[in-house]
């Protein structure tokens, strides 16, 4: 039977749902992909979780909080909402870090091996139906399979399909029609990385701050050498923005400089004055 | 030990017009015998609870903290209090910034319940821009104050919070 999530856990899920649709959104990979989420979905997300939250920190029993969060939970969908919880449980969620390398030792992998069919080497062959990927700390309901660049669906009788049994080891993988020889085959799934350290990094309250209209940075001062790697996510007004650690004119993207805690908008791009800048982070 | 200053400010969640105003001073001054507060606004008046004449509102020494009823909306305000003698004079003042903003907060959230309870209010193509709109006011009001120590600007972006929040049969 399926417990009831508290308060926190939903807004735990809700912010890794956040971040993963962000992350994928430029790439229209997982999250993004087959409507699971568009940008509008991940801008009333980021509303909704930021209302709950406020209202959670003032008055966690406030009497329309579990009405409230309940809708927040629902905004996940049920399937993206169910793999965050996979993710945080999987990685206690925790992100560790080697204190004296900054390696991430214990948070998310996005492994996606692609492999032809009858290839050399290859783990397939020309009519095989079934297909199992070992690994570990597998986090179950986060495999897309493609063929030949495009994304199967999953259990569907009527065209080329497949099925997945998950195991936190393994994913055994049956499609309903066999492999055909020279078909490119990629397996994207999202893992829980290796617990070696004991340095624990959280996610800090979010950073907001409205440039003037005419600037073409923005500077928080928390961020000073903040890796790029905690930057969870950013929003320029309701336009989620990718950091990268170079300058860029891909207006979908933002400069961001460890050594400032600065983010330099794309060459070309300034503020416009009533944007809000948002910044996810963790220490 | 001389005295040390400070005070704390919050606005009350049950009653959100009531400032709750703590003095947290460390040490001693046996000269102080009274405490003045002053609400300064963003025009440079002073907000002060109905009946009172002065710019400041008595503060008695004996007790560690006052409640003031006198927020009529969201104000981002510059409080000073005053530590004075038997005569009159400021012996001890501390000055900060704060803003106040349950109402803004609270309809915010109100939105959200309206849309918890009825998702297809979302589809109003003013609801959700307007709504996003009043999230980032109020952040822009805590920005100013926690950034700029600034009332000017956060009671601008609370003035504007108001306005779409008193003609919300419009705008949400």
């Amino acid at each position: 039977m399926a417990s009831i999530k508290s308060i926190s856990d939903i807004l735990d899920i809700a912010k890794v749902c956040l971040w993963l649709s962000l992350r994928d959104m430029d790439k229209q990979r997982l999250f993004a992909k087959n409507g699971a989420f568009k940008p509008q979905d991940v801008n009333i997300l980021k509303w909704a979780t930021r209302r709950v939250e406020w209202m959670h920190t003032k008055n966690p029993n406030y009497s329309t909080l579990r009405k409230t969060a309940n809708y927040l939970y629902s905004l996940c969908g049920a399937k993206n909402a169910a793999i965050a919880e996979n993710i945080l449980q999987e990685i206690g969620g925790q992100v560790i870090y080697d204190n004296n390398t900054g390696q991430l030792l214990n948070g998310l992998l996005f492994p996606d091996p692609e492999y032809v069919v009858g290839g050399t080497g290859s783990p397939l062959s020309d009519g095989d139906t079934e297909f199992t990927i070992t690994d570990s700390r597998i986090i179950a309901g986060t495999l897309k399979v493609y063929a030949d660049g495009k994304l199967m669906p999953l259990d569907v009788v009527d065209q080329f399909s497949y099925s997945a049994i998950y195991a936190p080891t393994s994913i055994h993988i049956n499609f309903n029609q066999g492999l055909v020889g020279g078909q490119v085959m990629r397996f994207e799934y999202i893992k829980g990385g290796q617990v070696q350290g004991s340095v624990t990094k959280s996610t800090q309250p979010t950073l907001y701050h409205t440039p003037s209209y005419g600037e073409t940075f923005v500077v928080f001062p928390e961020l000073v050498n903040i890796p790029l790697e905690d930057i969870l996510y950013v929003f320029v007004g309701i336009a989620p923005k990718r950091p990268i650690g170079a300058a860029t004119s891909d207006m979908n993207r933002i400069q961001y400089t460890s050594s400032t805690g600065r983010f330099d908008l794309a060459s070309g791009d300034i503020f416009t004055g009533d944007q809000e800048v948002a910044v996810s982070y963790m220490v | 030990m001389a005295l040390t200053p400070s005070f704390t400010v919050s606005q009350s969640f049950s009653t959100p017009s009531v400032l709750n105003i703590v003095d947290t001073s460390t040490g001693s001054d046996p000269t102080i015998t009274q405490r003045r507060v002053y609400l300064q606004k963003a025009d440079g008046t002073y907000l002060v609870p109905t009946g009172t004449t002065t710019d400041y509102i008595a503060w008695s020494y004996g007790v560690s903290f006052i409640n003031i009823d006198v927020l009529d909306q969201d104000y981002a305000l510059q409080i000073t209090v005053e530590w004075l003698n038997v005569s009159n004079v400021v012996v001890e003042t501390v000055q900060d910034t704060y803003r106040f903003d349950l109402e803004s907060q609270f309809f915010s959230y109100g939105l959200l319940e309206d849309v918890s309870t009825d998702n297809t209010i979302i589809a109003d193509a003013n609801f959700l821009p307007n709504a996003y709109w009043l999230d980032t006011l109020i952040q822009g009001a805590s920005n100013a104050i926690t950034y700029g120590s600034n009332i000017q600007t956060a009671q601008a972006c609370l003035d504007k919070a108001k306005y779409l929040i008193d003609n919300a049969n419009f705008n949400f």
